[in-house]
């Protein structure tokens, strides 16, 4: 498990729909918002990177200091973004397969309005254990 | 920069990455110490990327620049790292990333902030201001353009969900929580307070569900420390707190009675208005939806108000210093005023002004003087931060969370200012609250009109509405008319007379059951009458050059409504009508046939209308009697009067003689008590028995036989019988006084139609045949009889006693048939004498009365309305009463007689009596 990492998706309307800090390092505000402002930062490049690959999960895009910032881009444009410090990338990988399809039932919900803040607590237990099972 | 040429792009890069590997190469951890390469390094990287900085490298250019970055935490300086963090964010822009760039600059902007420097603070806030853009995080004074499109969003009113979602991009609330709070203290150290104002205004106003209260009031704080060091007057574009919403815009009263005048039509106000109690009706066109299409009116110098909704979600007393209407267009004087407002708590206020010159208003917002600085609160953003709370993406709806219910959406209405019109204003005299009345009471009521506006009226109709409006007796239109034009400040004084109402059935239970408590209940439940005053202004603007460019100013309306609280007075009980029959004394004048009833007025002598004057014949006198309960706690005087018609060929002056001038005495009722009130109706019937009352067509009829005569007459005449009562009933008035003020007339019809219904056909038509008796003049000479009774008793003759009859003698009498239809009728008569036991003393073995003349039996043909005498003599043996009386058999009787009768049979023989007269026979038996 890597000691710093934080999940973010982001709407496609550049909305963050869901946060979360999974990392088991100890957690200080200032970092958080540390890593918000990569992870915020990190959209530029996802955004051109997203159209020159067929594939959803982009790797690393950018890092900052020792942080890295994996991408995994939705067909619909939602992207799921992990800041994390460790070098697992198949971890990563299979973390972002199950979250999106997490993420695919809670579009099917039908009370879900698409690109608003996902507000389930079932989907946080489930992002943080398979943070705990992957990474 | 025209076209690369790639072969040589392909050789610089080339170039530039072999440097820059000699440079890594190098490095030498040993030599690190003393000079490194690194800084060459990045040199040289930063300059290749500056070569290369094109979309179409951007990946390459992209992995350049990380580079550079990471080899910012090898530089020992804290200075070159801030030169390279600024050369990397620059180029980031160049690229037009923009989030990269504002990363890159916050980073610099904390290694400005690291220098205890103001000047470094001033470039720290200025390098954050950069960043705003990228973080969503823009002053309004710098946004200008992207609100004019988010309007175009906004317009429809509804939005598409996702339309919604696109408001509220780049919600990163936690990383512009953080970017504001360090413009604030940026700017704080930078000395800028204006600046540090707007980012903790912006700060508060946007995030403070995520501040913790403490952190709310240091941000109070922070803004009023700012104030301090502002000038006074000083504006800012960003908003703080309060937040603001349009409740509603409260229709005056004399908004709503704004009546378009056309000026082709002379009676504008016809139709104008809804005179009806819907003002709402469900046909009217358009459909509700179209509300926001609506228009307000407003007057110039006529204050309005519209109702705002104020919340101060942040945990701090809140004092808003000033707050007024903002209206850009200038012709609107908005009155500011003082609120303060508790933790988490709303309000309501009311904020007024004065239109001042004619033309559009809108109302974006508020302007608000809080935390020392002057804000625009406007409405349309407080919407939206609305609408994005309904859905969810919001962080918290201001408005919810203090406790204010949720509001549809309020829409600013198109508002016009239109030049000033007249203005009355109505008072009653001697007090605006309801006049408690009793039913049936008859009440002058003064209402003073005047002009408090400041142009002239010129025109005025005043109309009824509501409910009960038959109560308004009379208006006095004239009054007013002849007042016109009523200038400025001018006053008319109208009086309404109002008789009030009767209560419904359904009052009187509900005021039954708890008697005293609902009396002033009654009058708030829209019974009242309404006073519609239309009234305008000239047809021309005094100040307006071109009559046709201008518009007709437009009329208006005013609603008076009298306030008319109804209290049950006398109630009705029952009615019932009562036949007397009471018999008449003979003497030697004929007692005065009831349908010519001349000697009751030339004769000059009061006719009392129930006191019976038996000398006078006031046989077969009927009376309606009604019986009254007074439950109210004031003793009421009740007073019949009838109004008799008297069309009298010889005075052509009509008569109206009220009958309570003949001295009927008042009935009064106690309070809790019931009384009998007799109303006589003998003064009703019609001089002739006519044809026309029965039957229109009888000629058709006639040969049918009279079996269907009671029916079709019955059919035919309903309606003129029905008028006749009508009238008839019209004529009675039963007034009532109580106490020294209160007068008033009981509303008796509906009790007397229903009692007389059935017998109406008695009393309103004559009988065929009026019977009279009379002494014959020979006898005693009249005079001696009427001047006896005060003087001695020379004749033995009891006082009172005139024309009492002597026994033993020969006493001459004549009796008197009266034909009173218009056709001759043959009839047989017969007159019978009977004693006081009743038995017939003329005829038999025992016989008291010898006769002279015809008694029975005699033939007679009498002319229309004609009368004929017939002589005949008595001779009492006996002293004591007795009683004649006439009667006749009418041979070939017609169909009026039959169906007067009410006789089906054509064969049954028409039987008239008349009725007794009595006889008082004096002397010694």
């Amino acid at each position: 498990m890597a000691s710093t990492a934080c999940f973010i998706i982001v709407s496609k309307n550049d909305i963050p729909i869901y946060e979360a800090e999974v990392g088991s390092a100890a957690k200080k505000e200032e970092a958080a918002h540390q890593h918000q402002f990569i992870l915020h930062a990190a959209l530029d490049i996802v955004q051109d990177l997203a159209w020159t690959t067929s594939a959803m999960f982009l790797k690393a895009v950018d890092r900052f200091n020792d942080l890295v910032v994996s991408v995994y881009v939705t067909a619909g444009h939602t992207r799921l973004m992990l800041l994390h410090d460790s070098r697992n990338e198949d971890g990563i990988k299979s973390f972002f397969q199950e979250v999106h399809e997490l993420y695919v039932k809670i579009l099917l919900n039908p009370l879900y309005l698409p690109g608003s803040r996902i507000t389930s607590s079932h989907f946080d237990t489930k992002v943080r254990a398979l943070a705990r099972k992957y990474l | 920069m025209g076209q690369k040429d790639p072969v040589l792009e392909d050789e610089v890069r080339y170039r530039y990455n072999s440097v820059i590997l000699h440079y890594r190469k190098s490095f030498m951890q040993d030599n690190a110490q003393r000079v490194s390469t690194l800084s060459f390094e990045l040199e040289a990287t930063l300059k290749l990327v500056r070569f290369l900085c094109r979309r179409e490298h951007a990946k390459e250019v992209v992995e350049l620049l990380m580079t550079a970055a990471d080899g910012a935490k090898s530089l020992i300086d804290a200075s070159d790292r801030l030169i390279l963090f600024v050369e990397i964010a620059r180029l980031f822009g160049t690229l037009g990333y923009q989030r990269k760039a504002a990363f890159f600059s916050r980073q610099v902007a904390q290694l400005y902030m690291q220098q205890d420097d103001s000047l470094a603070a001033i470039s720290a806030m200025q390098v954050l201001a950069m960043t705003t853009k990228a973080y969503r995080l823009q002053s309004r004074a710098t946004l200008t353009k992207s609100l004019a499109s988010s309007d175009e969003i906004t317009d429809g009113g509804k939005l598409n969900p996702q339309s919604v979602v696109t408001l509220f991009e780049s919600q990163w609330s936690t990383l512009q929580m953080v970017v504001l709070r360090e413009i604030l203290l940026s700017s704080v150290r930078a000395g800028d307070p204006l600046a540090a104002w707007s980012a903790a205004a912006r700060l508060l106003r946007s995030y403070y569900p995520l501040i913790t209260p403490a952190g709310q009031s240091g941000l109070a704080s922070a803004l009023t420390n700012a104030a301090d060091r502002l000038p006074s007057g000083t504006r800012s574009a960003d908003p703080a707190l309060p937040f603001i919403r349009l409740h509603s815009f409260p229709v005056h009263s004399s908004q709503v009675d704004i009546v378009k005048r056309n000026p082709g039509r002379e009676e504008w106000w016809l139709g104008s208005a809804p005179s009806g109690p819907f003002i709402y009706t469900p046909f009217s066109k358009g459909d509700p939806a179209d509300s926001n299409k609506q228009e307000l009116i407003w007057i110039v110098g006529e204050p309005v108000q519209v109702v705002v909704e104020l919340v101060n979600p942040c945990g701090f007393d809140l004092t808003v210093d000033s707050i007024y209407l903002s209206v850009h267009s200038g012709n609107f004087d908005p009155f500011p005023m003082r609120v303060s407002l508790a933790p988490n708590s709303a309000k309501v206020i009311k904020l007024s002004g004065m239109p001042t010159s004619m033309g559009p208003v809108t109302i974006p917002g508020c302007t608000v003087h809080c935390f020392g600085v002057i804000t625009e609160h406007l409405f349309k953003e407080v919407d939206n931060l609305l609408l994005g709370a309904a859905q969810g993406l919001v962080l918290s709806d201001p408005f919810r969370c203090c406790g204010s219910p949720t509001l549809r959406n309020v829409t600013v209405p198109n508002i016009s200012i239109v030049p000033p019109l007249p203005l009355l204003v109505s008072h009653v005299a001697g007090g605006d609250g309801g006049v408690i009345l009793f039913e049936g009471e008859i009440r002058d009521v003064l209402i003073s009109l005047t002009n408090a506006g400041s142009v002239p009226v010129e025109q005025a109709h005043i109309s009824l509405s509501g409910k009960n409006q038959d109560s308004v007796i009379s208006v006095a239109y004239e009054t007013l008319k002849s007042a016109l034009p009523l200038k400025p400040g001018a006053e008319v004084t109208i009086p309404v007379t109002i008789k009030a109402w009767q209560l419904s059935t359904a009052d009187l239970d509900s005021a039954g059951g708890k008697n005293t408590t609902s009396m002033g209940r009654l009058s708030k439940d829209g019974s009242s009458p309404m006073l519609l005053i239309h009234y305008a202004g000239p047809w021309v603007q005094s100040g307006a050059t071109d009559v046709n460019s201008s518009p007709v100013p437009p009329g208006r309306r005013l609603v008076v409504p009298l306030h008319v609280c109804v209290l049950q007075g006398l109630s009705f009980v029952k009615a019932r009508l009562l036949s007397m029959e009471i018999p008449a004394y003979v003497s030697e004048t004929l007692p005065c046939l009831d349908k010519k009833s001349s000697n009751l007025i030339s004769g000059g002598k009061p006719d009392s209308l129930v006191k019976i004057d038996p000398y006078r014949g006031s046989w077969g006198l009927r009376l309606l009697e009604l019986e009254l309960s007074n439950p109210t706690d004031v003793v009421f005087d009740i007073r019949v009067s009838v109004q008799l018609e008297n069309k009298m060929k010889e005075d052509q002056s009509t008569f109206v003689v009220d009958a309570s001038d003949f001295g009927y005495p008042e009935t009064r009722i106690d309070r809790d008590y019931s009384a009998r009130v007799l109303i006589p109706l003998e003064h009703f019937k019609l001089p002739i028995l006519d044809g026309s009352f029965f039957i229109k067509d009888s000629k058709s009829d006639a040969n049918q036989g009279s079996s269907r005569s009671s029916s079709f007459s019955e059919k035919n005449t309903k309606a003129e019988l029905n008028a006749s009562i009508k009238n008839l009933i019209s004529r009675i008035k039963v007034k009532w006084q109580s106490g020294r003020s209160s007068s008033g007339e009981l509303n008796i019809k509906d009790a007397i139609l229903s009692a007389l219904q059935t017998s109406a056909m008695d009393i309103l038509l004559p009988d065929p045949l009026t019977f009279g008796f009379k002494l014959a003049k020979s006898s005693i000479p009249p005079a001696d009889i009427v001047d006896l009774p005060k003087e001695a008793n020379i004749l033995a003759v009891p006082p009172g006693s005139k024309g009492s009859i002597l026994a033993h003698e020969m006493t001459p009498f004549e009796v008197f048939v009266r034909n009173n239809t218009k056709e001759m009728i043959k009839m047989k008569l017969s007159i019978t004498c009977r004693d006081v036991a009743g038995e017939n003393c003329i005829d038999g073995s025992k016989a008291t009365v010898l006769w002279a003349g015809v008694l029975s039996g005699i033939s007679m043909e009498v002319p229309p309305l004609q009368e004929i005498k017939h002589a005949f003599s008595l001779y009492f043996l006996v002293p004591g009463e007795y009683t004649l009386v006439a009667a006749a058999v009418i041979d070939d009787a017609n169909d009026i007689l039959r169906a007067r009768a009410k006789t089906n049979s054509p064969d049954e023989p028409i039987f008239c009596r008349g009725p007794p007269f009595h006889v008082k026979v004096i002397g010694t038996a």
